[in-house]
């Protein structure tokens, strides 16, 4: 039971911390990204293919999976903030199934969808309390690094952006190139958070960085509300844990997951609506 | 060569359709409505059901199942009206209705389970091999969907164009606020947009459901050509769709040809993001994109 718990709060923390870092971005600039499952999974790789070939310190990979994730992120991303937000949301989705092809066929790399054995890092030899001294840890650093991030000059101009894009516009600044930078550094993070995930399971595939996985890390930024950072961690909770309860009721094996991920999607679903609800008389 | 290009029209028309049908429903209501994709499965489990469970003719179990799918479809798009949001509504209407798709997508894996089902238009039919050149062939499921999409992408281009429905969908496309104070029924004409673009999906999915098949999880892949089709082809109305289909459907199958099969849905997105960034106003379109100003 002890290990169990260990579990759920270890993936609590996990996911809190890629959802905090797409908040720090999404909640001030109303872009959403549909694809930061990609990113998750560029840091896992990273940590499941670099200690094959260097031998290096787990810290180590941990800042070579944030230095590929944010290299990755703005690369890809740079020209698609030149959209608009929803038109944003659907390059994110288009990105995401094209990253899932990848994963998927390029086997010499990634494994295709055999997957790739992580090495033992600090998980499988370590005992409970290392294993969520260390996941804690990431919590904690994400909310340090999160908070560092909405005091620097280019979260202000994307907290700008927001109610006055034309004039910053005519001020020189490069919008799309200011929310690419956010949106890396967000990814970096959501990045750490994919190799710290990788090195805890032991073992990954392209399954486990599908577009579902994306919405489930949007579901909790969502729930949360957008400019929540506490309420992220609550809402993670309760995402991460209302799934694990749900194996508790007798239900066939076989329609657990599908139960899990309708219960995200009602959870979605529903904090949109709450949140969001139309007040404004409609034409329909 | 003549095989390719057979297989590069079959496949440019159903994504047309469901490109048409998808545009038919975002141009005037300016959103993303994801739950398209639910409207194909709905259809295509709707024909897998009825033909290889009770056993319907498979004429009658279209007709069945893309009347089946048009009603699922409205119904899941009055739901999007539900959501507000401000100047951000646009962008939680699309994650809304992600979660509705995700949603349905799930209910149909508990009834009809994970795998790729595929629905039958009779057991000769299915095994007929029709020779449409002298060194091209299409399947009977590959032909009927090929004639079906005609008919419908037919039927859309000429409401489209040709109709009062579809001159008052433009103008509400270009102001809607203008288009109720000339008098159109507004609310009256979206729903009967919602009606067609429902049809066009439903046919799709009834004709992919008896072709390829459908698992739970294919509804949002077979969306997607068609969303990409429809924003690549500009602001030229379906016309403009129909050319981002051709187009669409010509990358993904020379990759399949040149580069091999499991790259071709990268083309695809890859040719997506292209366009976007170098002509975001679309490969169609004459001048900027209004909604992107």
């Amino acid at each position: 039971m002890t290990s169990y718990i260990s579990n759920v709060i270890v993936l609590w923390a996990i996911f809190s911390a890629a959802a905090l870092s797409l908040r720090s971005f999404s909640g001030e600039s109303g872009y959403l990204s549909l694809m930061h499952a990609v990113f998750f999974g560029v840091g896992a790789y990273v940590a499941a293919l670099l200690p094959n070939h260097i031998n290096v310190p787990v810290p180590f990979v941990w800042m070579a999976a944030a230095g590929v994730g944010g290299v990755v992120a703005f690369v890809i991303t740079t020209p698609l903030f030149r959209a608009k937000a929803d038109y944003f949301a659907v390059l994110t989705i288009a990105m995401q199934l094209a990253a899932n092809t990848l994963f998927r066929n390029a086997e010499s790399l990634t494994g295709g969808a055999m997957g790739v054995s992580v090495p033992a890092g600090w998980a499988v030899d370590s005992v409970i309390a290392g294993q969520l001294l260390i996941a804690m840890g990431l919590l904690l650093v994400t909310w340090v690094l999160v908070t560092l991030m909405e005091k620097t000059k280019s979260y202000r101009i994307l907290v700008a952006l927001r109610s006055g894009e034309h004039l910053l516009l005519s001020f020189g600044y490069n919008v799309a190139t200011i929310r690419a930078i956010q949106f890396s550094y967000s990814a970096a993070i959501t990045a750490v958070c994919g190799s710290v995930f990788a090195q805890y399971i032991g073992y990954i595939d392209p399954s486990s960085f599908r577009l579902e996985e994306s919405i489930f890390i949007m579901t909790v930024v969502i729930l949360a509300g957008m400019r929540g950072r506490l309420s992220v961690l609550l809402a993670g909770m309760f995402v991460v844990s209302v799934p694990e309860a749900l194996r508790f009721i007798p239900f066939d094996s076989s329609v657990q997951a599908n139960i899990k991920q309708m219960v995200y999607a009602l959870g979605l679903c529903g904090a949109i609506l709450v949140r969001y609800k139309r007040s404004a008389p409609s034409y329909s | 060569m003549q095989q390719l290009i057979v297989n590069i029209l079959s496949g440019a028309i159903l994504v047309a359709c469901m490109g048409c049908s998808f545009y038919i429903y975002y141009r005037p209501n300016k959103v993303f409505n994801l739950t398209h994709a639910s409207t194909v499965l709905a259809s295509a489990y709707c024909l897998i059901y009825f033909t290889e469970e009770l056993h319907v003719n498979p004429a009658g179990a279209i007709g069945i199942a893309v009347g089946i799918g048009t009603i699922v479809g409205m119904m899941l798009t009055r739901t999007l009206d539900w959501v507000g949001g401000g100047k951000d509504r646009g962008v939680y209407v699309l994650v809304f209705s992600m979660g509705v798709a995700l949603l349905i997508e799930n209910v149909f894996s508990i009834l009809f389970g994970a795998g790729v089902r595929r629905g039958s238009l009779g057991d000769e039919f299915d095994r007929e091999v029709f020779w449409v050149t002298d060194s091209a062939t299409m399947s009977g499921p590959q032909l009927a969907g090929a004639a079906g999409g005609v008919l419908a992408l037919g039927a859309m281009l000429y409401i489209w164009y040709r109709t009062p429905l579809g001159r008052s969908a433009r103008a509400i496309a270009e102001n809607i606020e203008l288009a109720r104070l000339m008098g159109l029924p507004v609310a009256r004409l979206l729903l009967l947009l919602s009606a067609l673009s429902a049809s066009g999906g439903a046919t799709v999915g009834a004709f992919v459901g008896a072709n390829s098949g459908v698992s739970p999880g294919s509804g949002l892949n077979y969306l997607m050509p068609g969303i990409i089709a429809a924003v690549i082809g500009g602001n030229k109305g379906l016309l403009g769709v129909v050319l981002g289909a051709v187009v669409i459907v010509s990358i993904s199958s020379l990759s399949a040809y040149y580069i091999g099969s499991k790259w071709a849905d990268m083309a695809t997105y890859l040719l997506f993001a292209s366009v976007l960034i170098l002509r975001p106003m679309g490969i169609a379109s004459s001048g900027g994109r209004a909604e992107e100003q």
